[in-house]
């Protein structure tokens, strides 16, 4: 499991960028069967009793493919569904192994985690789409300057930071969004549930790509020229993904805006992110509704 | 014409997306659109030539690329002719027009030490920003196949730095001096 964003990551290709060190990457792999027999067998208190959770740790061996993450998230989403129970008569976990294979067999780990991000309120849910939106990490300011701009509209009418504050504890608390050690960058745990909350928008490609543009709009309209600069490659992007109904004047500007990014990103020796930009500003300037 | 209003609306923009586009395509090794971009602009006639500047560059290196140096060479001296700039010819240099340009460019050079040339005010005509910097690329290919001249590029772009001021080539004409001298 490889986290794009994680500190170590980021250290190893430092270090290897330097180039006068030797790296070993070592894969370690997914769980095995067995590996997850034990794991559930543990987490369940039944060390040494493995026979019993054999069916269920073979459903969730089929489900997550034996990612560790992904078993952890199976197991917590077989609990909120109550097919996992703790029995306080007996002090233990209990189950019926019949209707964990029967419940679940279309499911897959996808479906598990939006129908996770489904359980949540309907303003968090938007939270969590918007954050998507923003990268595998954000900064809470900035989710909360567009939130801002969303209420009363696309949000209730609600107080926004503690709304946000509401999101925060909430995701964090079921592993979905991790805190960094800067308050104030959240990051989502696993690219899977980036994703999910991205298919949480909706099926359909279009209704997404517009909701990231109103989304880039928001931030172009709230944020300063500091927040943007900074923001720069989300802001086009996603400004890049709605649609064109821009008047002649926001067309022009955002052309102008890929160009900077496409300079900065050529800059950073990003080029192949460079010639997209280009390419979208080229396409936003020629763009024209009365042609 | 499709986009024409586009290309008067924001010229400068599109000249840029263009040109670092076609940049960029080149780096990614995208020859093809890299050409599309440059004809699209150079289709699009009455351009001065410094907006075409960075352009040229591209196909100047572009054709490098494909080996084809003798075609990057003509381009050069074509691009320094129309900045109005003396370019030496693609013909062997004779070993009288290198002493005499050697001899110039020492005696330039005299009583300076590496400090005095590096506290030499900033070149800011651009003009001879360009002039030079088509020297530079030019000199790259005249290694290939007409290596006698890259002495006589190196003397050029010294005299031109100690002259009108100092930039980014001047490090180039330095470094490909000590390897004349060498």
């Amino acid at each position: 499991m490889m986290y794009r964003s994680h500190p170590l990551t980021l250290h190893m290709r430092e270090i290897k960028q330097l180039g006068d060190s030797q790296i070993s990457t070592i894969n370690i792999g997914n769980l095995t069967p067995d590996n997850v027999k034990s794991l559930v067998s543990e987490a369940m208190g039944m060390e040494g009793d493995e026979d019993v959770v054999s069916t269920l740790a073979m459903v969730v061996h089929q489900k997550t493919d034996g990612n560790a993450f992904f078993v952890l998230m199976f197991l917590r989403s077989l609990h909120d569904q109550e097919l996992l129970q703790y029995n306080f008569g007996s002090m233990m976990w209990v189950w019926d192994d019949e209707e964990v294979k029967s419940q679940l067999v279309t499911q897959n780990v996808a479906t598990v985690m939006i129908n996770k991000l489904k359980g949540f309120k309907h303003a968090q849910q938007t939270i969590i789409k918007v954050a998507a939106c923003l990268g595998a990490s954000f900064s809470l300011r900035i989710i909360t300057l567009i939130a801002e701009k969303m209420r009363g509209w696309e949000l209730p009418d609600d107080d926004v930071p503690s709304l946000i504050k509401l999101c925060v504890d909430g995701y964090v608390k079921e592993g979905l969004w991790e805190k960094d050690l800067d308050e104030d960058i959240i990051s989502f745990s696993h690219d899977k549930i980036q994703s999910a909350a991205i298919q949480l928008i909706s099926n359909e490609s279009d209704v997404r790509d517009k909701f990231r543009g109103d989304i880039g709009n928001y931030m172009f309209q709230t944020l300063d020229e500091v927040d943007i600069e900074e923001n720069l490659f989300v802001v086009v992007s996603l400004r890049n993904c709605g649609r064109p109904t821009l008047s002649k004047g926001d067309r022009k500007a955002l052309a102008h805006m890929n160009l900077q990014a496409g300079l900065r990103a050529s800059d950073n020796a990003a080029f192949d992110s460079a010639a997209k930009y280009f390419k979208e500003g080229k396409t936003k300037l020629y763009e024209s509704p009365f042609l | 014409m499709l986009g024409a209003t586009a290309w008067q609306d924001d010229f400068s923009t599109m000249l840029q997306l263009c040109s670092e586009g076609a940049n960029v395509a080149y780096i990614l090794g995208d020859i093809g659109e890299m050409k599309v971009l440059i004809d699209l602009v150079l289709s699009w006639g009455s351009i001065p030539l410094h907006a075409k500047f960075r352009l040229y560059e591209v196909k100047i290196l572009a054709l490098r690329s494909t080996n084809e140096f003798e075609e990057s060479i003509k381009l050069c001296t074509n691009i320094r002719q129309q900045l109005g700039l003396y370019t030496p010819p693609n013909k062997p240099a004779s070993k009288y027009q290198l002493l005499k340009e050697y001899s110039k460019t020492l005696r330039a050079l005299k009583n300076k030490s590496a400090k005095d040339v590096a506290s030499l005010p900033r070149l800011t005509d651009e003009r001879i920003i360009f002039g030079n910097r088509i020297l530079e690329l030019m000199s790259l290919s005249a290694e290939v196949v007409q290596p006698s001249i890259v002495p006589l590029i190196s003397f050029i772009l010294i005299q031109t730095s100690l002259k009108n001021g100092i930039n980014a080539s001047t490090s180039y004409a330095f470094a490909s001096f000590g390897l004349v001298q060498w």
